[in-house]
This record gives C-alpha cells, structure tokens and sequence, in this order.
C-alpha cells in the first residue's frame, strides 16, 4: 500500500507550469513533395512517439484480479501511469547520455567501414534473431561504463571520439522536449498542406494562443485519459547542426538500441517501473511502442529493401477508412503482390495533405488508437494465419507420408477416373478443384507465384520463427509441400482430362478454396468450400483432428477431413505462409527491433528506389527552358546564349552555375562570354530567391508601344529594325518597371513570387516572342510547380502568435513571407527588438505594449505570469525607420511582476 | 492378533492416505507478492513432507517463478505456445513422482502458465475457452491445472515444457499433438 501511495504522490506531482515552451518555440517545417523527397535522406530532430498499453494493460487487469486488488480499474490505470513514465523516462535518460557524450554512438548503417568491430560482429551475427545474449553482453559493459564519471570504452571495442554525437554548439539545449497531444491542430499544419498563406498563420496563431489546451507535459499524467494509448510529440533542439546531419541517423539507432536493451535490462528502467519491474520486464515492447518522424525526415536512412517497403506499408493502417478498405488491401489479398508492387502502382502518391487522415480523428489519441486496433488486429491475424499453416504442414507430415497420399488419391477419384462413374459430379468436382488448385501453383505458366514459393523455401530468416514452434523448419516443410503437390500433380497427369471433364461437365466454382477465387476470379466469387467441408464431416471422421474434436465437433480442431482435404489444405497452408511471410517485417517478431516507419513520407521509399527522382523536375525544366530559349535565339535574326550539353544524370543535382563553371553551357563565340555568363545568375542551390536574368544583345532601344503588361512579367519586342528580338522584363507589379535590365533587347528576368499564371494564357506575338514566352512560362510554371520543384518554408509558432497579437489579431499579406522563413514580424521594429531579445533569452511574451516606448518603457507580460512587468528601452526616432527602440541584456525581466528576485 | 493389530494400522494408515488424495496433500497455486513478484505457492497438509523436502518448512513454500523474455505479447511464440495447450501440448498419461518435480522446483529455473495468468492474451478475461483445453491436459479431470516450462537463464527464454500440475498429481507435460486415433 505504501508503495503504491508514493507511487500515486510520484505519479501526481510531475507536471510542469511551463508545459509546452519547448513546443511553442519549434519551428514547423511546411514542405512541398520534391523537397519532402529530398528531406527523407536526412535525420528527423522531431518525433511522434505512439505507445499502445494494451498488452501491458491486459496483464495488469489480470494481475490486480489475482491479487485480489479491491479497485481493479484503479490498480491497472496506476501501472500503465508506471508503464508510460518508464517508457518516457527511460527515453529521456538515454538521450541524456547520448547527448552528454557518455554513451557512444552505434552505427546504423554497417555497410560503411566502421572502427566498431565488435558491434559489426555481433549485430551481423544477431540479425535476424530476437536473442542474442552476446550483443545483450556487449550493451550492458557500455551501460555500465556509461554511469562512471568519465567513462572509458576502449576495453569494449575500438570507439575513437568521432563515435559520440559530438555536436558543435555546447550551448545546446540538452533536453529532449516531450510534449503529450490532445488534438492534431495547425500546430501540425506542415503535415496537411504545403506553402503557408496568410490564413494558415491566423489558424496557427490562433493554435498557439490555445497552446495548453492541445498539449501537456509528457508527465503529466491526470490528462491522459485513454487507457489503450497516448500520443507523444518529441524533438531535439540541434539548431540545424551539421554533426547531426551526418550522425542523425546513428542518434536513433543507438536510441533504439539501447531502449530495447534498458527496458529488459537496466537497473534504472527496474528502479522507474518498481513496483512493476518484473511485469515490465516481460513485455515485447517493440510490439508496442512506435516511432514515428514527424514530418518528411527520416529516424532511419530509407534503403530500398523488401524490410524498408514492408515496414512503411503500415502506413495504411492509420487510415479512418481502413476497415472499410480492408478487403482491397494488398496485405489480405490471399495471394499478396508485395509492398513494391503497391509503389510501383503509386508512384506519384499525395504527401503533406494529411495522408494519415488525423483530421478525421477528434483526439490524437483515439486516431493512434484506431491506428493501433487496426495494425495490432491485422498482425495477430497473420501471426495466428502462419502459426495455423506452420502447425496444419507439421501434423499432416508426421501422419500422411507422401507415399500413401498418391495411392490414396487414386483410389479415392477411381470411379470418375476410370469412367465407371461418369455421372459422379461431386467426385469429380472433386478432382477438378484438387487438380486446378495444385496445377495453379505448380504450373511455371499459370502461375506467378511459383518463383516466389521456391524463394520462400530458401529463407532463413523464418527458421527462427518455425524453429521457435517446435516443429520443422520452413524448408522441410516446403519440401513436403512439394512432395504433396507431385503427387497431386501425378494423378492429375495420369488421366484424359477432356474425356473426364468432358463439355457438358460445369463446374460449381464457388466450390474452390478462397485463396484460388482471390488469384483467378478476383474475388468476384464467394469461396463456399469450407461450407462443403463441414457437410463432409457430418458423414466422416476427420482424417487428421485433434482429440478434442471429438466433444467439441469444432471444424477449428479438425486439420484435414481425408487425402483429398489434405492436400488441398496443404496448398492452402503454403500460400497462407507466403501471404505472411511477403510482409513477414511488418508482421512476424523476427527481430527486436522499433518501429520506426517514415509514415507521413511516402516518398522515403519512392526515393531510396529511384522510383521518384525529386531533382527531375528541376532538371527537365531546366532542359526545356534551354531548348526554348536556344529555338528563340535561332528563330530570330540574333543569336543568344545557346545552352546545351547539360549533364542530366538522375539522382544528380545540379547547380545552374556549376553548369556555367563546368563549361555546359555554350555560349555563342560573337558575345564576349564573360559579360555574358556574369548575367547568369541563377543558381539551383538557393532557388525560391533567385530570379532568373540573361541579358545578351546590347540594344537601348525599346518599343514603348508593343509593351505587354502582366502581373510580374513585362515582355516587350525591341524597335523595327531589331523585330526579330524580344525583350523581357520583370516587373514586381503591372507596368511597374525594372531598371536595370532595360539595357537588354533579348532578355528575361523572373521574379518568382509575383509572376501570375495568365502569363500562359496570353502569348505574346512574333515566332521568336512566342518561343522566349514560353520559355520563361515554362520554366517560371516549372520552377513554381509546388509539388516537383524541391521548395520549403519554416514557420515559428510563436513568432507568428508574436505576429498576430501585434498586427491587431491578423497576419498581414506583407507578413507571410518574413513569417513563412522563420523571421519575427512585428507591427514595428521597437516590438520586433523586444521579441527577439527575449526569445533569444528563451523567455516567451504573452503580451508586450511599447505605447509608452517615447518615454523610455514598454510592458511586457511574459508567458506564464499574471501581470505585466514595465521594462526599460531605448527609444530612438530617425528620418529613414521611424520610431523605434531597442532593449539590451541587462533590463530584460525573467520574472513575473509579482514575483520575488 | 498381532495379525489383527497389524491389520488394524494399515487400515488407520490408508485412511489417512485415502483421506489425504480425498482432500490434497498439498496445493500448488500462482501469487503475487506485495510488490508484485510472480511466485509459486505449495501449501501442504500434515500428512505430507513435500513442503519440508522443499523449503523446509511443514506446511507452506513461495518459490520464485520466473519472468521470460517477451512473453507478455502477441508474438508468434506465445500465439503458438497458447494455441498448442490441450493440443499439441499434452500430459503424458503417467504420473511422475513428486519428488521429481520437487527436484525440478529446486533445481531449475521454470515458469507457470495457467489460463488466468497475466501473459494469456489471447482470450478475454472472462473467457473459460483456453480454461477448457487447460483441463484436457488433466488425465484426473483437474479443473485447474498448472504447466510448467523451463527457463533458459541467460536470455530467460521458455525453453522445454516439463511438467502439468492437476490438484495433488503431476505429469510430464510434452510436446506431443493429441489426436483422434
């Protein structure tokens, strides 16, 4: 009773009044589908962390009911409070050690050259099994050494100082924020769409303003209300750290790693969870414990592997209308086609607009919850399907010997075989499902699964699974899956097919398994035969049952009703095994490991395989631009600059000026190519700024009278004597000209942000204006295409809360752009100065007034207070900014007014 | 009449066996301790030195049972291991010594299954289904019968099924698939 007591004043008293600054202050990272492609190469520094409590929930109500507990609710609600906080806390305490360089780095990818011998060893020695008590060994020395005040870990293998984080910035803010989720809320807003406007700003000032009512400490314990699962938010603050970058992946490795390892193992994960240790200890926690990277980055460097595809194919679990689409789902097709497969199929599939349909859901936790009843459902139906099937081939070849089951099934079909029953239609439809069952499997023609059973047979990476039933190994059962099938396969040879099932003969084809309707009759048909094995046990005894069968009449107990039953349900069992074992990385326990699937980028996987190339559209408009303009050039009487010879490998980026600096572009030998190529300035690296601006013959004259105006772009032909040239223009509105390229007759110049599309609906005249629009149509149309141009956005919520409030509870149009890169936008600079000195202090402002700023003060409420605090500026006026001031270190005020110190 | 003295003693002496098989010689039950340890309670009557053999006390032994890796999941083992119970894992019908499964409690690191523990996830808490197939294990028809595992130390992995506790007998538990003849 004590325990628990202190347990509940432990569990109560945790949470924080200054919940939720750490998420108020991470930056959202909107972007489009080229640039969320291009960002699943990159480490994740924020995560969604999904706990499911229903097994550990499970135990625990059968353990307060064997205790006899009084409140058994109560007692169960209190180990899963226990079961989160080992859980959040552990993670924590990992982190810690990772990020204070006290627990190496474990390479995640060991195909690269690592110092790590030892850890290469074991882990190549330990893939593919759930027990390895030599890696187990390996993990505990480190662990141990991890808690001395300076640890030393040569003895355990060869670390150097390159195997810890590391990171540059030793001011870095160490803490991994852990925020609990109520609700998906703008706050997400990078997960539903794409280029912020001004009217998602309000939404996520208006979001950030309500902040507490969407979040909470992680600890906090009293709103987390669901008993089955709660819903975390979890980043790092790395600002950006380019050490990150190269080790980011090995962070969530490690993280990983030794999560698995601690939670079993670690005296301090017994100490968190006592008085629930041993209960803890047991569970699988990899079945229950997901990570999920919030956003396009990834925790793992997507590789394209049938493990990789098959792990983010859990992505359809956490669809609202799963259910309802499950029936189509390639993982319950009968015969599945494989996660590539489903790819290939989708290759340009939609991202960033709320692909895992958390808007359907009014909590965060009842939409994991209905992602964790549908994944968890789905994986304890396979696991049952390929036990069952394991099991079904296991009994039937330790009691029918292959050699019987030919005699046995020449005996049984005799009467139609040999003609003397000709009339027998239950026989002989018999035969003819048994026939065309085997022969779809067999037949190197008819079937398309052939290949991929003979594979299956090969494996190794279900030994362990088969082996961990007792019963044989995959390969000795797939070898009498064989035998079965020739023999089968030797009857259905051995007669005149035509003159048995001659054309009056119909079949019933509802009389075939369900697994063959699926694959022939796509599923059009319903299956009635295990209807018709059923009747055949009202007048036989089962072939092959299990005892109990024999008072329950259980059709689940009996294995086989006779030889015919048999070998179909050998069949059926080996494609039931290999529907599991196509996706056996999503569904079987083969390997400890954490889920960790790129589930709100679809393009991880797209990537990794080449299937989506994010730079190609970048590229290809590119290359159209160039034809375009070299057609132009060659139209008219003068020629321009004639680009060609671009090198556009896929999966190759490639920079506008290295094009220029690697002698690509070719530049025609009358124009001096330096004065030429110093016009260029368009450079891939740093797109959404940089305009586009060739300027090549040296014509002052102008036509005023041909002047084409649109929004954004002016065209405009030279005078008479140059007609063949064109000039284009940039202007930032209509007629509003840009100087400074007036002095070009051939020339173009873009302004991404203001050029409109009715540009491509209103060509300008000539042949050579019309391939010079269009080429700066197209690559302006290319360039701003918001999906396959690599483009994004980073938005700070309280910086546009900061807006908002001061901009009189709107974000103005002019705001959108400083906002959408992460820069304050204040109603004046004196604000701005103010906002920015105390964010910078990690201090938050609720409400600031700078009314009194001529006098030299402004109020400030901070974040969490009651009142606001009159703090000292320096207020300055001049001819160019207006008023303004400014505020330094030393009178900015950390506490509240009412407070002390 | 040394005959009948005789006679009469061995009678008093099988009363008292008889009385002690009517009302178990000892009991073999799962409990919890205060701050949830799993454990194996034997309570024996006077008329038994089980207890004495085993802990060396009269009349009551905690012995440790152990945790195992994993084992509060859905994963294929414990799918498997819970579907094969009064299937394919079966007593085998004679009934061993109980001073070899005393030996066993002593000597080896093991773990209790029965149909109420906390690592049957595989039917609800109401359910008597997995209790029934409990029960085909019991060769004398014991409603609650106990299945004993032993446990590897190192990685704590359920290794070979040995025994099946049914009131006052115990069998060795195997894994042999029980079928229709």
């Amino acid at each position: 009773m004590k325990v628990l007591l202190s347990l509940i004043f432990l569990l109560g008293v945790l949470p924080s009044v200054y919940a939720n600054e750490a998420r108020l202050n991470t930056d959202l990272h909107f972007t489009n589908r080229a640039q969320c492609a291009l960002d699943s190469k990159k480490p994740t520094e924020n995560i969604l962390v999904l706990l499911s409590n229903m097994d550990v929930g499970r135990s625990l109500y059968r353990l307060a009911k064997l205790k006899g507990e009084r409140d058994t609710a109560e007692f169960t609600k209190l180990g899963l409070n226990k079961y989160r906080y080992t859980v959040l806390t552990l993670l924590d305490v990992i982190h810690q050690k990772i990020i204070t360089n006290k627990l190496p780095l474990l390479n995640a990818d060991l195909t690269q050259a690592t110092n790590l011998s030892k850890y290469k060893e074991l882990s190549q020695r330990c893939a593919n099994t759930s027990k390895c008590p030599d890696l187990d060994d390996y993990l505990a020395s480190i662990w141990a050494k991890s808690n001395e005040k300076n640890p030393k870990f040569g003895d355990v293998d060869n670390f150097t100082q390159n195997n810890f984080l590391n990171l540059e910035d030793k001011n870095v803010n160490k803490k991994l924020n852990c925020s609990y989720m109520k609700q998906f809320t703008p706050l997400e807003a990078h997960l539903y769409g794409t280029k912020p406007d001004a009217g998602l700003l309000e939404q996520i000032a208006k979001a950030t303003t309500e902040i507490d009512s969407y979040y909470s400490e992680c600890h906090d314990y009293s709103v987390q209300e669901s008993l089955k699962v709660s819903t975390y938010e979890m980043s790092l603050n790395v600002n950006n750290s380019k050490r990150f970058d190269a080790v980011g992946f090995d962070y969530w490795n490690t993280l990983k790693i030794y999560f698995s390892w601690a939670f079993r193992n670690a005296p301090e994960a017994a100490q968190m969870a006592f008085p629930f240790d041993e209960v803890f200890s047991s569970v699988l926690i990899e079945d229950s414990l997901f990570m999920v990277p919030n956003g396009c980055k990834s925790l793992v460097n997507p590789k394209c592997d049938p493990a990789t595809l098959n792990q983010n194919s859990i992505r359809m679990f956490a669809k609202h209308d799963f259910k309802q689409e499950a029936a189509s789902l390639d993982f319950f097709r009968a015969v599945p086609e494989g996660s590539a497969n489903k790819m290939l199929e989708d290759q340009f599939t939609n991202v960033n607009a709320d692909i895992l349909n958390f808007s359907q859901f009014e909590t965060a936790d009842a939409w994991t919850d209905s992602f964790r009843q549908n994944f968890s459902e789905t994986r304890l139906t396979m696991r049952k399907k390929f036990v069952n099937s394991v099991n079904n081939l296991n009994l039937m070849s330790n009691n029918l010997k292959t050699n019987t089951i030919a005699a046995s099934l020449n005996n049984y079909f005799k009467p139609v075989i040999s003609m003397k029953e000709p009339g027998n239609i239950q026989l002989k439809s018999e035969l003819y499902y048994l026939c065309a069952e085997s022969t779809f499997l067999s037949s190197e023609e008819l079937s398309y699964i052939r290949p991929k059973l003979e594979i299956l047979g090969k494996m190794n990476t279900t030994d362990l699974m088969t082996s961990s039933i007792n019963s044989k190994n995959l390969n000795e059962i797939f070898d009498y899956y064989k035998e079965v099938a020739s023999s089968v396969n030797a009857l259905c040879g051995s007669f005149d097919q035509s003159a048995v099932f001659d054309p009056n003969f119909e079949i019933d084809r509802t009389g075939f398994n369900r697994w063959y309707v699926d694959a022939v009759y796509e599923g059009k048909i319903m299956s009635m035969a295990s209807l018709l094995r059923k009747e055949k046990l009202q007048t036989k005894k089962p072939l092959i049952a299990y005892s109990l069968y024999n008072n329950s009449k259980d059709v689940r107990d009996v294995i086989c009703v006779d030889t015919v039953d048999c070998a179909r349900t050998a069949i059926q069992s080996i494609v039931d095994i290999y529907g599991v074992v196509q996706y056996s990385e999503l569904f079987l326990d083969i390997k400890n490991e954490i889920s960790s699937a790129s589930m709100l980028n679809p393009y991880a996987e797209r990537t990794a395989c080449k299937v989506y190339d994010p730079w190609f559209k970048t590229k290809a408009s590119l290359f159209g631009f160039a034809t375009d303009v070299a057609q132009g050039a060659l139209a008219a009487v003068t020629p321009g600059v004639v680009y060609g010879n671009f090198d556009l490998q896929p999966g190759k980026v490639v920079s506008f000026n290295q094009l220029v600096k690697d002698g690509k572009i070719t530049v025609d030998a009358k124009y001096e190519k330096q004065k030429v190529l110093s016009t260029v300035a368009l450079d891939m690296g740093a797109i959404s700024n940089v305009p586009c601006s060739i300027s090549v013959t040296k014509s002052k004259e102008m036509d005023p009278s041909k002047m084409l105006g649109f929004r954004g772009v002016t065209i405009r032909s030279c005078k008479a004597n140059e007609k063949n040239a064109v000039n284009v223009e940039v202007t930032n509105e209509m007629g509003e000209k840009v100087d400074k390229f007036k002095s070009g007759c051939l020339q173009c110049s873009l302004d991404f942000e203001h050029v409109s599309s009715v540009l491509s609906n209103a060509i300008p005249y000539g042949r050579t204006a019309f391939f010079m629009a269009r080429a700066v149509i197209r690559l302006y149309k290319g360039l701003k295409d918001p999906v396959n141009v690599p483009r994004s956005w980073s938005v700070n919520p309280y910086l546009v809360k900061a807006s908002f409030d001061s901009n009189g509870g709107k974000i103005p149009n002019d705001c959108v752009k400083k906002l959408s890169s992460g820069k304050s936008c204040m109603k004046n600079s004196c604000e701005e100065n103010i906002v920015n000195a105390y964010r910078e202090k990690g201090l938050y402002i609720d409400s600031l007034d700078t009314e009194q700023a001529w006098r030299g003060t402004a109020k400030v409420k901070l974040r969490g207070c009651k009142e606001a605090s009159n703090v000292k500026v320096f207020y300055s006026k001049s001819e160019n900014d207006g008023d303004s001031c400014s505020i330094t270190a030393k009178n900015i005020v950390t506490k509240c007014a009412n407070q002390e110190g | 009449m040394k005959k009948l003295i005789g006679l009469f003693f061995k009678s008093c002496f099988l009363f008292v066996m008889l009385q002690g098989a009517a009302f178990a010689n000892y009991e073999i039950n799962e409990a919890w301790s205060t701050d949830n340890r799993s454990q194996i309670k034997v309570e024996c009557s006077s008329y038994t030195n089980v207890c004495k053999q085993l802990c060396n006390n009269q009349k009551v032994c905690v012995l440790k049972n152990s945790t195992c890796k994993d084992c509060i999941s859905t994963g294929v083992k414990m799918t498997y291991l819970f579907s094969s119970f009064g299937k394919d894992l079966n007593s085998n019908e004679d009934e061993v010594s109980i001073y070899e499964f005393v030996d066993f409690l002593i000597n080896d690191t093991f773990i209790a299954f029965s149909p109420s523990n906390i690592y049957n996830q595989f039917d609800s808490a109401q359910s008597d289904a997995l209790a029934e197939r409990f029960k085909v294990m019991c060769p004398n028809k014991f409603k609650t019968p106990i299945a004993f595992f032993k446990i590897e130390n190192r990685v704590l992995d359920i290794q070979n099924a040995r025994y099946v506790t049914c009131g006052d007998s115990v069998y060795r538990l195997e894994l042999k698939s029980s079928l229709l003849e």
